[in-house]
């Protein structure tokens, strides 16, 4: 599976640097998680060679550099959060075309193209018209679209924004599926998409990377540090910086929350999002 | 250049829907004008014809080609694929020009042969330097406002005020047009014309850079 490198990589928009000094592995299935606003989108365009980097270096398994665009494009497959597109052709029209603007010749695309339709589970809408799709289709017309040519890498922006619940469950499948064996970057705010489909994790706080490794190696960092506890409403209240859920039951609420000092109650075993919320609240 | 293979025609005009046929609709009324009119002043109402409806409208496929990068933002997936700017954007649009072409020689055919005494090389001389000017300014327009709407007002508007004032004074804009009343070339309307190829040639290479800079 190939490793990407980057390596001091910075960008900035109208004097706003949105990236800072980036450093650190892309491998297996990645999950980029960040908030809104952190510079997930714009990493991945770069990583796409949409919008080149100010500075710093990308190469992949430190053979290919990201300064030879051509070649990069040919071993990437990407979709972006918004996909839309040739709304008056057929899903088997679109890919087809698709496939040869990748290079890919008329006779191996379209037995490729019937494969990769099964895999997304489109194969009986392949004769309908784009525009005739529903946005969890149109998704799966997307990742189908990314994956010809079998790239070596494929990137994912918001897989799951905009879907139904059951449409969103089904697109993590697929995306776990997909991940088996190839190297996929998957960029989200939802932390599920992320726990159901990646194995390892990279979060971007405000154009920095705080933190990669293991979903193992993230759960530890606030294993000890959360307690849940039945409190009234205006216990709740007063430590809402430190909560993390609230459910209401009955009369009270049970609520998951950080301790700041050593609690030997502290002992509810941690999600991703704890420690996600952890890490992106720290020092605000 | 081997991406040149990758042009796909057909599929490009099944995307573009019914807005395809707009510049075959125009061409065809001003053939069936020019096939059926007996003014007397026929001549100068074809030469308008041309001018103002049928060689503007080299620009629409330039413009039309980009709606799914730009309306339908399909540009950020286009974009990532293994082909360059050149492809995307000079490749396709002249593609489409020569398509154009072929419909609009057909309308000067038919002048010709409506009008003996009207030369086809004269025509070619007058009108296909207009239409490269168009073409390459609606790709222009297109890729630097991404936005279907603000090449088409432009152009809408550029060709109201030449009409309304005829070249004149009253809108002081480089003028695209001959406004010649009998169609016949002279050695002012060749420098015209020569005009008209560069101003093409200088929108086609903006436009190419515009595209090759931002991508999306």
């Amino acid at each position: 599976m190939e490793r990407i490198s980057l390596k001091e990589v910075n960008k900035s928009y109208q004097n706003k640097q949105i990236l800072k000094e980036l450093t650190f592995n892309i491998q297996g299935s990645f999950g980029l998680l960040g908030p809104n606003g952190a510079g997930k989108t714009t990493l991945m365009r770069i990583l796409t060679t949409l919008v080149p980097a100010d500075s710093g270096e990308i190469t992949m398994n430190d053979e290919l550099s990201w300064k030879n665009q051509h070649v990069v494009r040919s071993y990437i497959g990407y979709l972006p959060q918004h996909f839309s597109l040739y709304k008056n052709v057929t899903v088997a029209e679109c890919l087809l075309h698709l496939a040869v603007l990748k290079g890919i010749n008329k006779s191996k695309a379209k037995e490729e193209i019937d494969h990769l339709l099964q895999e997304v589970n489109l194969q009986e809408h392949k004769k309908k018209k784009i525009k005739q799709l529903s946005g969890g289709m149109l998704r799966r017309v997307g990742i189908a679209q990314a994956l010809l040519g079998n790239p070596r890498l494929l990137i994912v922006d918001e897989p799951t924004v905009g879907l139904d619940i059951e449409e969103r469950v089904r697109f993590r499948n697929l995306l776990r599926k997909l991940g088996v064996n190839r190297t996929i970057l998957i960029s989200t705010h939802i932390v599920e998409d992320v726990e159901m489909t990646c194995d390892y994790i990279g979060i971007l706080k405000q154009g920095e990377i705080i933190f990669t490794g293991k979903k193992e190696k993230l759960k530890a960092l606030v294993a000890g540090k959360i307690k849940e506890e039945l409190l009234t409403m205006d216990e709740a209240d007063a430590i809402q910086d430190q909560v993390i859920s609230v459910k209401q039951q009955e009369d009270k609420c049970l609520v998951r929350y950080f301790v700041e000092k050593e609690d030997p109650q502290a002992n509810v075993s941690p999600t991703i999002e704890d420690a996600y919320l952890y890490l992106t609240r720290k020092g605000e | 250049m081997a991406s040149v293979k990758r042009l796909d025609l057909p599929f490009e005009i099944r995307s573009m829907g019914v807005s395809y046929y707009a510049p075959f609709v125009a061409i065809l009324l001003g053939v069936i004008y020019v096939c059926v009119s007996s003014s007397p002043d026929v001549i100068r109402y074809t030469s308008n014809i041309l001018e103002f409806v049928a060689c503007p409208f080299a620009a629409w496929w330039s413009m039309y080609l980009f709606y799914d990068y730009y309306e339908e933002r399909a540009s950020e997936v286009l974009f990532s694929y293994p082909l360059s700017s050149f492809f995307h954007g000079i490749i396709r649009v002249t593609s489409f020009f020569i398509l154009y072409l072929i419909a609009f020689f057909t309308f000067l055919v038919t002048i010709t042969i409506k009008h003996p005494d009207i030369s086809l090389m004269d025509l070619s001389f007058l009108y296909v330097p207009q239409t490269i000017l168009y073409c390459y300014l609606g790709f222009t327009l297109m890729v630097l406002s991404r936005n279907i709407i603000f090449p088409l007002l432009i152009l809408v508007a550029y060709i109201g005020m030449k009409y309304w004032t005829m070249g004149g004074n009253m809108f002081p804009v480089y003028n695209v047009m001959s406004f010649s009343v009998d169609m016949k070339i002279s050695d002012e309307l060749i420098t015209l014309s020569i005009q008209n190829i560069i101003i093409g040639i200088i929108f086609a290479i903006i436009g190419h850079l515009i595209i090759s800079k931002r991508k999306i």
